[in-house]
């Protein structure tokens, strides 16, 4: 048998040094950067990273692929909004839904598979997981109102791509709808004391357009929704088959039991997420703003998935490309 | 909102003194020199921004060495690692490598390390590379010292390490053997 030597992997691994392309480029951006809080508005972005430029330029060109194929085409009526640039110049759309191809009959466009990914539900007798993530001292429901809540949690990519933007606002509007956010780097280095801070929900939150693509690395970003079981799902949550603590994860006792309730869960959001509009206010470096709203809606085949995925184990529910469409409406 | 930044010569002394070890934990968790690239700036970067006062240069090398496992997390998560970049060694990506990275891509122990999952990989390269105890792993990846125990174990029979002669080794570092089966 063939042995794996680590000494090997510690000498060879020992010869490789830090590369002088990247300590440049480290300071090169971080020159950049010092140039830029000096003097914001001549020097921003003036030296492009090689990383966010590689990534920057990905979104332009797909975006441009689009823009070119609405021109040719001539006859998509939508993602519009990624070309209706003002007078100044000004523009800015989401890049899943410039990159989204438009759905059928005026259904806003059908996600790009990175779009987005479902991270995961929870489920409680009361709604106090809503409250804890507030940070609320007192659960808004009294024991007696006990019954199943929900929690959904997604994966978005909710990158923008425009001209002349400074900053971007992102809200949800609707009960029980947030964006958690959790910062990667949290963790209190080892050997510190103190507790790491807690992860936050919030209805809005501002970044910086130059700093999308930093954010996405530093900052983990969900959009969880909260919502009371309806009748179906109930039914799923207090069916028999499941561990006797609900938010057990799955095992092979309680798979069925666990499918069903995450199917109906699922389907409830689809119902709910409608109903929580994501807008998204762009402030551009001349002072002026602008606002879209983007709806998530189930796709027009949203039952037949959902069937497919309760017939096949297989299927899962991840990909939220299969079941989900945007829309886009803009206000002035 | 407008962030002290971190000096230029604080920058480069944190490069000069941990530059290597932030690039060679990229290069292990990320297998593609130019993702390594990527996340080894983003990680100095995220240095100049960050306000820890940090005690002294062991308590930087900890927190680089978070942000880096966080910093390749994330890139995994993304889009942009979607991308396949192979180190063959006859293609153009190859031969801009630098020779000792060149000689790590095409050795066997490197593939052999490649076969295993991230959370193994890293075990290994802090353990075997860095010389982390299992204690200062669990630490370091906020992990329970038994789970690195079972990476370590598990990623050594996958390796076809001598457990024999690896449990000799941990006896002989610390006085007692750390790796049991489960």
């Amino acid at each position: 048998m063939k042995k794996t030597n680590m000494d090997d992997y510690c000498s060879l691994m020992s010869d490789v040094d830090l590369p002088d392309d990247v300590r440049h480029s480290v300071l090169g951006e971080a020159a950049r950067l010092r140039n830029e809080r000096r003097d914001p508005l001549t020097s921003a972005s003036a030296v492009a990273r090689r990383r966010p430029l590689l990534r920057g330029l990905a979104i332009s060109t797909c975006a441009l692929a689009l823009a070119i194929a609405f021109a040719i085409g001539g006859v998509l009526p939508s993602p519009s909004s990624f070309v209706d640039s003002d007078k100044a110049g000004n523009s800015f759309t989401l890049a899943a839904y410039a990159a989204g191809e438009p759905g059928k009959e005026g259904q806003g466009v059908s996600l790009k598979r990175d779009f987005g990914t479902l991270a995961g539900f929870g489920w409680s007798d009361n709604n106090d997981i809503e409250s804890a993530y507030l940070q609320e001292d007192h659960p808004s429901s009294s024991p007696e109102d006990t019954k199943g809540f929900a929690s959904t949690h997604l994966f978005l990519d909710l990158t923008c791509v425009g001209k002349n933007v400074e900053t971007l606002t992102y809200a949800i509007e609707g009960d029980g709808a947030y964006f958690y956010q959790e910062n990667w780097n949290y963790g209190p280095p080892p050997n510190t004391t103190g507790p790491a801070p807690k992860p936050q929900v919030q209805k809005s939150f501002t970044i910086s357009y130059d700093e999308q693509t930093k954010d996405k690395i530093a900052t983990q970003r969900q959009l969880y929704l909260f919502f009371p079981l309806d009748e179906k799902a109930l039914e799923a949550y207090n069916a028999k088959g499941g561990p006797s603590s609900r938010n057990l994860p799955a095992t092979s006792t309680n798979e069925d039991w666990f499918k069903r309730l995450e199917a109906e869960t699922f389907r409830q959001f689809a119902e709910e997420i409608v109903e929580r509009p994501i807008t998204l206010t762009a402030t551009f470096k001349d002072g002026s703003t602008q606002t879209k709203t983007y709806l998530i809606s189930p796709t027009n085949d949203f039952e037949q998935q959902m069937e497919n995925y309760r017939s096949s184990p297989e299927e899962n529910l991840r990909d939220l490309a299969s079941y989900f469409t945007l829309t886009e409406i803009v206000k002035e | 909102m407008n962030l002290k930044l971190r000096s230029d010569d604080y920058l480069e002394h944190a490069m000069d003194t941990w530059g290597a070890l932030v690039y060679r934990l990229a290069l292990n968790q990320t297998h593609s020199k130019s993702d390594a690239d990527d996340v080894t700036q983003d990680v100095f970067l995220n240095l100049l921004k960050d306000s820890t006062e940090f005690r002294n240069d062991e308590h930087l090398k900890a927190w680089l060495i978070h942000v880096t496992i966080n910093c390749c997390r994330a890139l995994r998560r993304s889009v942009w690692s979607s991308r396949v970049e192979t180190a063959d060694s006859s293609s153009s990506t190859f031969s801009n490598l630098q020779a000792p990275t060149q000689k790590l891509f095409t050795s066997d122990v490197w593939e052999a390390v490649q076969r295993l999952p991230q959370t193994m990989r890293l075990v290994v390269h802090l353990h075997y590379f860095e010389g982390y105890s299992i204690e200062e792993i669990a630490r370091t990846t906020q992990s329970k010292s038994s789970t690195v125990k079972t990476r370590l174990h598990r990623a050594r029979k996958k390796l076809k390490l001598d457990l024999e002669q690896e449990a000799e080794r941990e006896k002989d570092k610390h006085g007692r053997l750390l790796l049991t089966d489960e």
